[in-house]
């Protein structure tokens, strides 16, 4: 008999209670009996009243991932975002960003009004306008722009805008009011990786099919906090390595969390990983693992060439350059090789540095040879929503000031957006009137802050700059005037992100509460503009626009407010379109010609020659735009669909030797190239390197409560060794300094970061941005929430970017983020 | 009103009291040695107990293996509830531990343990704090005087004095979504689907076959509260690990 | 470590630990009342300032109580029902009783009623016992915090009640002016004090070496007290301040004779025990 202790009395009289009161909780409220059977999403209840919360599907922009959500709201109120059930891509979930989308529509800091400046920029000084006083201004002077026949003066410079938020402008007004003076944001982001893909093998996106792959490596990225596709791919990658027991290898410089969670994670030295995928390479030639057919079929390389070429690359010469064992590279390679097939993951930590161009295209090489490119399990190409929409065509004019300097890089297909401001201020090719940037930091998100803030504040680099923006930060802060815009939770647009089931999803954003005060969606204010400025349209708002969409692509508008997305039931994921036969009508038709060269058929009259002998004579390859008539590739006495190219005249083949890389003196075969500043270290010297965590988005999550309460500041991590030797101790103050600035920050030590790196996440160290970004009270106006009292950090970290030089990579352009040389010492 | 806090930057002698003392490792590799359904479940006064109320005894199980630490769940909690900052109703711990290159980094969603017998609830002078038949522990915020003494019972920090409404708060399982049949909003949440939540008392749930068929720990289980959050893999955090 | 970590704050401020300050200092005065009127009746002139204070101090302590709540006006809620699994609740009813008791009895005192006194100063006795050591209990009852968890809790609360009790009376007896009457009778008292901190300092001794030989919780415990955050609460106030020091001159036979002397001692006593409690409760959440 069980003691009668006093814990056992107290349970058993509690228990007795219950069963004298039935099936009731102490509360008297009903237990409920029977199985129980709980819904996975698709519903939310209010915690206080219990009334069912009201559901609005759309999509979310806290990252590039854009993955379709549902809003649930209350009382006109959002209270909770979940991720959208019925949604292919995400399959109804999303991450902790997505969910606090809500702190971006209640930010006590946001703009609500027109803002003009008053005073010097910079000082902070705003005064409140109407709309019609802000669009009479702006108009004024676009209209005078285009009235002196320099409409390219207007310069448009975004950060994150894609699906019809990007058509409407870029497709539209733009080319309506004539100018293409047009900045974006990717060469800061994976330029590189893009261009290496156009050399390679076409269009840009790679999809790793998780669910079919039977081993992973992972090359810089960080697949479960960060990735383009984030929660698409980090999902499917726990099923594959949780439920399937893949083995997943990452090599980065520091412990990220899929680092955590990988089977293993390889330290590597910054720069490198180049070095470690051509020596696997080498290794899948030597041991004879290659798929000959894909190689002699598909690629422009024999495998004699391909041996010739990697044979320099052992494992034992890759192991001095990395750091990483030569026998670990030695049996990755194998393992790899016998995994059939295997997908390899590479982001901005193998790519955005000096030889990213090349450390992508190794990395795309690996896969080439060993045949998994575009298969089940393998790297495929990305399939996303094909959207018809509504376009304008009108003639533009360009300053030639998106790719940097002359110079800057050989072949920016993505543009160089961090030194547009030094072209502005070189000024050889010219400055833009009207600088207008729209959900883009300038002075944040690119290296040289000082040297941004100091552009922006001259009058004479840039007379007039428009802010679109829904807060005010560091770049809004320096802007003459600020139109308000809304969240994305406020918007109407179409998206069509790239799919991880290999099957188009259409989905929509639509607003889920009234926009508060004045502000209003960018892309209505364009309608607007465009009608001040005598412009036609097709469509007369961003609403208008989304629905003209949905006519055109032949999906049901009402379907898409209800359920925010749609994808075609009869779809089925394909792989290997590259291996599609064309058949006879589709590359014997008007304006196709054939070129002996390269075994293109090409359709002439989508390129820029004017006649098809023209064309003919100059050839595919040299022919500008001659990339946009492709057809079909000719494969032994085959014409097929081949390795479409884009924004490069590539060949239909998976391009391994690339001829246009040769062009401008760099190996046409991926090789190693070291990063220069490397070679030159003095004892002592680190390499800085940036990093991003699950919880917040490059620049424009700080505002966030919710996920800046969790992560708010960002030390430097330094492995214990190094910070031994520089007596260096956890916490203590450090001075970084690179060629460009000094920063003072604090030190964090940790075995989880390579010795030779300082690694400091680049989210934080905002001067605006609002009360819980930086702890400033916005200038536009604050307006207080019980939770600006709660707020109990002050932390608000040290940006790194301010030591980041600007630097391009030399074949793409790309912002070498993860190469800076930097002196650390206790300060 | 006093709001101290334990700040990060405490005396070492303090961190050391997150690791797991040795009688709780004994008692976790006792019960994972064991493996037979008996031993990985409660006390069998506990289940005995739980057999002994008519119908469900709720319960969530987290696979330590699948969490990635995202902290979708943590924002999701306070998304839904709309809770203050400088409060959690559910939260993620994270820890680091080894040498390098030999580095690993843990995840561990902590909330609410919902015991069988909570010191919340021994303590609670008014009877606010209470158990429902199917194991959800509650507050009753009308009966609830903000004393705050189940605050400091709780050996797990799972409670909080809420800065305005002034009572005491915490994870209740999301009971108003179970009770209209929706996964609580963490479970909904997990991208990797770590948690799984269901009737420990259905044989069928998920819940039930993960108890029974994995070696699972729960949190300080010698102080006899009986948690009903299961964690699967917690053995990797044996070294420096998380107890409260 | 990642900046990832989260934290709680720590609910039980300053008032919980004066409250037991005030509650075990009421407990104390009541059994100094009724032992110095019906047993030590020498010391009898002394036991009217105690049973008056007591209820007083009884009051400051419970207003105290009932103003850290989040919701002080809700403190009827603790008198509709009874939890007999809290010690908070036992504690409520017993000093709702007790007060009543108390304040009844100080009444009589005044009164002169000295035999109706006395079978309420009796029945009070067990409710003041039960008073002093309760909060000890509500400590102790918390299986989650090492430094609470103790059997020695509530012993270290009954004791530290008459401790302050009688530091306080002493006190009040030298500026009341009433300790020359008692003469050398007046300095048992203050013996009589000194081995009580003595038997205080021990259990806490004893309950450090206990804690010290446990396990990682209670080792951590200790070392907040020892060498942490509460250190210099713990050995500077606590210890050398509360105890070192007035044993220093209640055990000498010269200073223990001087008045002036022994009001500094039962003062830093009272500080001491105060600070004691103090440390107990806010070490204790860490």
């Amino acid at each position: 008999m069980t003691k009668l202790t006093r814990r056992n009395f107290i349970k058993l009289s509690a228990a007795s209670a219950a069963v004298v009161t039935g099936a009731k909780d102490i509360f008297g409220k009903p237990v409920l009996s029977g199985v129980l059977k709980l819904k996975e999403a698709g519903k939310d209840y209010s915690p206080v009243t219990g009334k069912e919360r009201k559901i609005i599907p759309s999509a979310c922009w806290q990252c590039v991932a854009r993955d379709a959500i549902i809003c649930y709201v209350e009382d006109g109120k959002l209270v909770k975002i979940e991720g959208n059930p019925e949604a292919i891509r995400n399959k109804g979930k999303i991450c902790a960003k997505g969910q606090a989308g809500i702190n971006q529509v209640y930010d006590p800091d946001r703009i609500l009004y027109p803002m003009k400046r008053v005073g010097k920029r910079g000082e902070g000084n705003w005064k409140r306008i109407s709309w019609d006083e802000a669009l009479d201004e702006l108009t004024a002077r676009m209209k005078k722009l285009r009235d002196d026949g320099h409409p390219e003066k207007f310069m448009f410079h975004y950060g994150r805008m894609k699906g019809s938020d990007d058509k409407i402008i870029k497709s539209n007004f733009l080319p309506a009011f004539g100018t293409k003076t047009i900045g974006n944001h990717t060469s800061i982001c994976e330029g590189a990786k893009w261009t290496a893909q156009e050399l390679t093998w076409g269009k840009h996106y790679d999809v790793n099919d998780m669910p079919n792959t039977n081993m992973i490596l992972n090359f810089g990225s960080n697949i479960l906090e960060a990735h383009t596709s984030h929660i698409q791919i980090a999902q499917r990658t726990i099923e594959a390595i949780n439920g399937r027991g893949v083995k997943l290898v990452t090599f980065d410089v520091r412990l990220s969390n899929t680092a955590a969670k990988s089977t293993e994670w390889i330290p590597i030295k910054p720069g490198t990983d180049g070095a470690v995928a051509l020596a696997m390479a080498n290794v899948v030639m030597e041991e004879g693992l290659y798929d000959e057919d894909f190689i002699n079929t598909w690629t422009n390389v024999t495998v004699v060439q391909l041996k010739d070429h990697l044979i320099r690359y052992t494992p034992e010469w890759a192991e001095g350059i990395s750091g990483v064992p030569a026998s670990k590279i030695r049996s990755l390679a194998i393992e790899y090789a016998n995994a059939k097939p295997g997908t390899i993951v590479s982001y901005r930590g193998a790519v955005a540095h000096y030889n990213g161009v090349d450390t992508e295209r190794a990395i795309k090489t690996l896969d080439a040879i060993l045949g998994y490119i575009d298969v089940k399990g393998g790297t495929c190409h990305a399939v996303g929503a094909k959207w018809k929409y509504p376009k304008t065509k009108g003639k533009q004019k360009k300053l030639k000031i998106d790719n940097g300097l002359k110079g800057d890089a050989a072949y920016p297909t993505h543009h160089i957006n961090h030194r547009v401001f030094k072209a502005i201020k070189d000024g050889k090719n010219g400055r833009p009137d009207i600088y207008m940037f729209y959900c883009y930091e300038p002075v944040y998100a690119n290296g040289e802050v000082q040297e941004n803030i100091d552009i922006m504040k001259d009058e004479k680099l840039l007379p007039y700059i428009v802010s679109i923006n829904p807060f005010y930060t560091e770049s809004s802060a320096l802007a003459d005037l600020i139109l308000p815009d809304v969240t994305y939770l406020e918007r109407w647009s179409w998206d069509d992100m790239v799919s991880y089931e290999h099957i188009p999803e259409f989905y929509i954003r639509q607003p889920v509460v009234k926009p508060p005060g004045e502000v209003r969606q960018f892309q209505d204010v364009v309608c607007d503009l465009a009608k001040r400025l005598g412009l036609k349209m097709d469509f007369d708002s961003a609403e208008d626009f989304v629905r003209k969409s949905c006519k055109k692509t032949k999906i049901d508008f009402k379907h898409m407010q209800e359920h925010g997305v749609w994808h075609d039931p009869k779809a089925k994921p394909k792989y290997g379109s590259y291996a599609k036969v064309l058949s006879q009508k589709d590359y014997i038709a008007d304006g196709v010609i054939f070129d002996e060269k390269t075994g293109v058929y090409w359709n002439w009259t989508k390129s820029k020659a004017k006649a098809k002998e023209e064309a003919a004579a100059t050839g595919y390859t040299d022919t500008k735009n001659a990339y946009k008539g492709y057809v079909g590739q000719r494969i032994g006495d085959k014409v097929c669909a081949g390795f479409k190219p884009d924004k490069i005249n590539k060949s239909g083949k998976f391009e391994i030797y690339s001829g246009f890389l040769k062009k401008k003196g760099f190996n046409p075969l991926p090789s190693y190239v070291p990063v220069p500043e490397h070679q030159k270290m003095k004892e002592g010297e680190m390499i800085l390197t940036t990093y991003k965590v699950g919880v917040q988005i490059h620049s424009r999550s700080q505002n966030c409560k919710w996920l800046t309460e969790i992560y708010h500041d960002n030390p430097a991590l330094i492995n214990p060794v190094t910070a031994k030797k520089k007596g260096i101790k956890d916490g203590d103050k450090i001075k970084v300094k690179s060629i460009v600035g000094e920063i003072i920050t604090n030190a964090r030590v940790t075995e989880g970061v390579h010795p030779e790196v300082i690694a400091i996440s680049h989210h934080l160290g905002h001067w605006e941005y609002g009360e819980f970004a930086s702890g400033k009270k916005a200038s536009s106006g604050h307006r207080c929430e019980p939770d600006c009292h709660n707020k109990w950090w002050t932390e608000k970290g040290v940006h790194p970017n301010w030591i980041i030089p600007n630097a391009p990579d030399p074949v793409a352009g790309q912002l070498r983020f993860m190469d800076t040389v930097v002196s650390v010492d206790k300060a | 009103m006093g709001k101290t806090k334990v700040k990060e930057g405490m005396p070492d002698v303090a961190q050391e009291r997150k690791g797991l003392s040795r009688r709780d490792l004994l008692k976790m590799s006792g019960v994972a040695v064991a493996g037979a359904v008996a031993a990985t479940l409660p006390t069998k006064d506990a289940f005995a107990n739980a057999k002994h109320l008519t119908g469900r005894r709720l319960a969530m199980a987290i696979d330590l293996d699948k969490c990635t630490g995202c902290h979708a769940c943590s924002v999701s909690c306070k998304s839904e509830f709309d809770v203050p900052l400088g409060v959690w109703r559910s939260w993620v711990k994270v820890e680091e531990k080894g040498t390098y290159p030999n580095t690993g980094r843990f995840f561990l969603p902590r909330l609410c343990n919902h015991c069988d017998d909570p010191p919340c609830k021994k303590v609670c002078p008014t009877g606010a704090t209470g158990r429902r038949d199917d194991g959800i522990v509650k507050v009753d915020e009308k009966k609830c005087v903000g004393c705050k003494l189940c605050i400091v019972a709780c050996p797990y920090d799972a409670r909080f004095s809420h800065p305005t409404k002034k009572v005491a708060n915490k994870c209740d399982f999301c009971r108003h979504r179970v009770d209209k049949g929706v996964v609580p909003s963490c479970v909904n949440a997990c991208p990797a689907n770590a948690r799984i939540f269901g009737d420990l008392n259905d044989p069928d749930s998920d819940v039930s076959k993960l108890v029974s068929r994995k070696a699972i720990q729960t949190l300080r289980p010698e102080l006899g509260t009986e948690p009903h959050v299961f964690y699967i893999s917690a053995e990797k955090l044996l070294e420096g690990g998380e107890r409260r | 470590m990642t900046s990832y970590d989260i934290f709680h704050n720590i609910a039980l401020n300053w008032m919980i630990p004066t409250y037991f300050f005030l509650g075990g200092l009421s407990a104390g005065l009541f059994f100094i009342a009724v032992a110095f009127t019906y047993w030590k009746t020498d010391y009898k002139t002394l036991a009217q300032p105690a049973a008056i204070l007591s209820p007083l101090v009884l009051a400051a302590g419970m207003g105290l109580l009932t103003m850290d709540l989040g919701h002080p006006l809700k403190f009827w809620r603790l008198m509709v029902t009874f939890q007999p699994s809290s010690a908070a609740s036992w504690g409520t009813w017993l000093l709702s009783i007790f007060f009543m008791v108390n304040a009844y009895f100080a009444y009589l005192l005044i009164k002169g009623e000295d035999a109706k006194a006395k079978r309420i100063g009796y029945a009070g006795l067990p409710l003041a016992f039960c008073g002093a050591t309760y909060t000890g209990f509500l400590l102790a009852q918390m299986q989650g915090r090492a430094l609470w968890h103790t059997a020695l809790m509530p012993w270290l609360f009954l004791v530290g009640s008459v401790i302050t009790a009688l530091a306080l009376v002493i006190l009040i007896s030298i500026v009341l002016g009433k300790a020359e009457a008692l003469k050398d009778k007046f300095f048992l008292l203050g013996r009589t004090l000194a081995w009580l901190v003595v038997l205080e300092v021990a259990m806490i001794a004893i309950e450090i070496l206990v804690l010290l030989n446990g396990g990682t919780d209670a080792i951590a415990g200790a070392k907040v007290l020892l060498k942490g955050n509460y250190s210099f609460l713990f050995w500077v106030v606590e210890i050398f301040l509360g105890a070192v020091v007035p044993l220093s001159i209640l055990f000498n036979r010269d200073r223990s004779r001087k008045l002036s002397l022994q009001s500094i001692a039962a003062a830093l006593i009272l500080i001491g025990i105060f600070a004691m409690r103090f440390i107990v409760v806010m070490a204790g959440q860490i």
